[in-house]
């Protein structure tokens, strides 16, 4: 099938040398790579795992080309996490849909020698012809530390090439020892013997040793700091101020690009309007397309803000000891530090939030968080939670300034809190059970983080966003569309045409099973089309009771959902919302981060019984409360 | 494979605190510095985790900060600042520099 037009590059690729980057994950490898290979680089996925493949064509001096590849941080060659497995099954040549690379960079980081060199060691021992990048001389320097880098490259047997990845200082260098190094590539490389660690250790140690020419006061700058931002009463206090500057900023500056996008979609729905007659492709276009399409971006002004902030966090150093503060919180039920920053960015919205959880080493602690960032109140539960709180909860004054509908929509977020908390007591013992939940990180130096580095990581995030959920979320949301229009209802329809469409039946089907915790008809025909996003719930019922759709005013909706819902039926409604998995958006990325549709359709399995549990258990205990 | 040190702890499971004149690593004060004597019952995969991060017999530790309500720790060792949980430091043994 495939032309030989598309297969000639992939060849020539194959036969391009295979370069490695190799190192600690704070090694400053990352950014090496990023100067390397520039905007070039392409992330794809190792085949069934979800750990990013990064690559890049690269040309050495010669004007040969080289494949470049980016490994996944580790600490040694026994793996502990998917990442270091891929890292190892590299090296090794046993990864499947790799070649075995034909050269390495070792990357290591001066200010930190000894820790960096024991891998280094470990990895120097499988033969493969290598080249290390002696990395942050400009910070080592700045402690008064001195390294011989020349006496290092004789002890260790490979050239070594003082590295500054930020001020792209050595790469030239770097790039022509590795040529050589290639030119030399031995004809078989010798069985691989693992090493025991603390050998390796005492190695690495006496090489220090013997390569440091002047002990500098190492990370004073970033002792100093700590002292203030790891202090027990004001790093608590530090962290929720940057986290509710954090939110502010969320919330106030990706306001007004989201209504660009929304009302840049309605302009374009306009066009189409005008263009095109009153039927099937202009319904499409409409209402499946533009609607699927807006549906995805408008998801990207939040995104993109809360991810330069996670990015600033990364890249500083100062993620780390945000989980060092929360840890012990975390810990309670069974999660771990690591956690924190996800579960937070998920009161925006979940998608961003389960796309951060890449940042938690353990696979059993990232899939758990992953399982209950729904259960965040998000932004979108919030035009819903509006609409019912003023039309059922009366605007009383409690105590002080404090109101009813407030402290209902204040119970409705601890309430997921609480139910996320649950959920992770449970999960842990159960489907993501493992050997006792742990938190042993290290603490990188402060650094200034680097705009290149966030650019590159916003773009490609937003990329692997659009491409790889977007296409998901589109394609459902024309699906949904498809099934909410057909059939069209007949000439003398006397009730709205989403009642007699797929849909509508499906709704209908799905009555007799929310009967029972107070759901009436107009609720069962909302809960499909909600699916889409939790504010389209909104909308929907807006038009099931033949409201004018296009009355942004949801006055007259508040009035006549207050008129035909009983109390218990709408706080069982408040109680679905909190809970319920009302979101394929969602889905799709949990689907994308977990790489299958196993952990979704369980999220879904899950989410859906505690949402049926407690509008269940609201509507009952306020039935009889009230009667 | 865990080294003989780790598989004689394991066998030799303490029910008390060792002998009275080593410690471990979560009895350190902050800003006090002792030297890695060992580890006492833990897991073969979390012990070489250990080393690997430095925490090899004679390397120089020094309690650094201590998170809100008391857990976890952080620790300087071997260049390296490391955090970690209490549960895992109780399973370092150190003893006072020479």
């Amino acid at each position: 099938m495939a032309g030989t037009a598309t297969m000639a590059p992939a060849d020539a690729a194959a036969r391009a040398p295979l370069i490695a980057l190799v190192g600690h994950p704070n090694a400053g490898k990352t950014s090496l790579f990023n100067v390397l290979s520039g905007a070039r680089q392409k992330v794809g996925n190792y085949p069934g795992v979800t750990v990013d493949r990064k690559s890049a064509d690269i040309r050495l001096p010669s004007g040969e080309r080289a494949e470049l590849i980016d490994l996944p941080g580790a600490y040694g060659l026994v793996p502990r996490s998917l990442d270091e497995a891929v890292t190892r099954d590299t090296l090794l040549g046993k990864q499947a849909g790799e070649r075995r690379p034909d050269a390495v960079v070792i990357v290591t980081d001066a200010t930190n020698l000894a820790a960096h060199l024991r891998f280094a060691l470990e990895v120097l021992k499988l033969g493969i012809p290598a080249v290390m990048a002696l990395n942050r001389m400009d910070m080592a320097a700045r402690d008064g530390l001195v390294l011989d880098s020349a006496e290092l490259g004789r002890q260790l047997g490979i050239p070594v090439v003082e590295t500054v990845a930020v001020r792209r200082r050595g790469l030239a260098e770097l790039l022509s020892c590795t040529e050589t190094v290639l030119a030399d590539r031995p004809a078989a490389l010798p069985a691989y013997v693992p090493t025991e660690p603390r050998l390796l250790g005492r190695e690495a140690r006496r090489v220090t040793a013997a390569v440091t020419r002047m002990e500098g006061e190492r990370r004073r700058t970033t002792r100093a700091v700590d002292r203030v931002l790891l202090h027990p009463v004001a790093g608590p206090i530090i962290l929720a101020l940057l986290l509710f500057v954090m939110f502010q900023s969320v919330f106030s500056w990706a306001e007004a690009p989201m209504g660009w996008i929304e009302s840049a979609i309605v302009w374009l729905q306009g066009l189409v309007s005008s263009a095109l007659p009153d039927g099937f492709l202009r319904s499409l276009l409409n209402d499946g397309i533009l609607a699927g399409v807006g549906g995805v971006i408008v998801f990207l002004p939040q995104i993109l803000i809360l991810f330069t902030f996670i990015l600033v966090l990364e890249g500083s150093g100062y993620m780390v000891r945000a989980a060092f503060l929360m840890d012990r919180l975390m810990s309670s039920v069974g999660l771990n530090g690591s956690a924190f920053i996800p579960l937070l960015s998920s009161f925006a919205c979940a998608i961003p939030g389960i796309m951060a959880a890449r940042t938690i080493p353990d696979s059993r602690d990232r899939l758990t968080t992953i399982l209950i960032a729904p259960l965040m109140t998000c932004s979108a539960r919030l035009p819903v939670y509006a609409v019912i709180i003023a039309a059922f909860i009366p605007a009383t004054r409690v105590w002080g300034p404090i109101g009813l509908q407030g402290l209902v929509l204040f119970a409705l977020y601890l309430a997921g809190i609480l139910g996320a908390m649950l959920a992770a007591l449970l999960l842990r013992r159960t489907v993501t059970k493992g050997p006792k939940p742990t938190f042993l990180m290290e603490m990188p130096a402060y650094q200034l983080p680097e705009l290149r580095n966030i650019l590159l990581g916003l773009w490609l995030r937003a990329g692997a966003f659009l491409k790889r959920a977007g296409t998901i979320i589109m394609a459902v949301t024309i699906a949904l569309w498809a099934l909410a229009s057909y059939p069209a209802p007949p000439e003398n329809a006397d009730r709205p045409a989403v009642e007699y469409s797929i849909a509508g039946q499906i709704g209908r089907a799905i009555e007799p099973i929310v009967r029972p915790i107070g759901f009436n008809h107009e609720i069962a025909m909302t809960l499909l089309p909600a699916m889409a996003a939790r504010e389209v719930a909104v909308a929907a019922l807006a038009t099931i009771y033949s409201l004018d759709a296009d009355d942004e005013d949801t006055t007259s909706l508040v009035d006549r959902l207050r008129g035909s819902w009983p109390l218990p039926t709408a706080l069982a409604f408040l109680a679905w919302f909190v809970f319920a998995p009302q979101c394929l958006s969602t889905l799709a990325v949990v689907r994308r981060e977990t790489g299958g549709w196993k952990w979704p359709l369980f999220m879904f399995g899950y989410l859906f019984a505690m949402a049926y549990v407690a509008a269940g258990l609201t509507f009952w205990i306020s039935t009889a409360l009230l009667s | 494979m865990p080294s003989e040190i780790l598989s004689s702890a394991a066998s030799q499971w303490p029910a008390e605190k060792p002998t009275p004149a080593t410690r471990t690593l979560d009895e350190l004060p902050q800003g006090s510095h002792a030297r890695i004597a060992g580890f006492l019952g833990i897991e073969g995969g979390v012990a070489d985790r250990l080393v690997e991060m430095g925490f090899d017999e004679g390397a120089e530790v020094e309690t650094l900060h201590v998170a809100p309500l008391g857990d976890p720790i952080a620790v300087r060792v071997d260049g390296t600042s490391v955090a970690l949980r209490r549960a895992i430091a109780a399973c370092i043994l150190i003893e006072d520099l020479a």
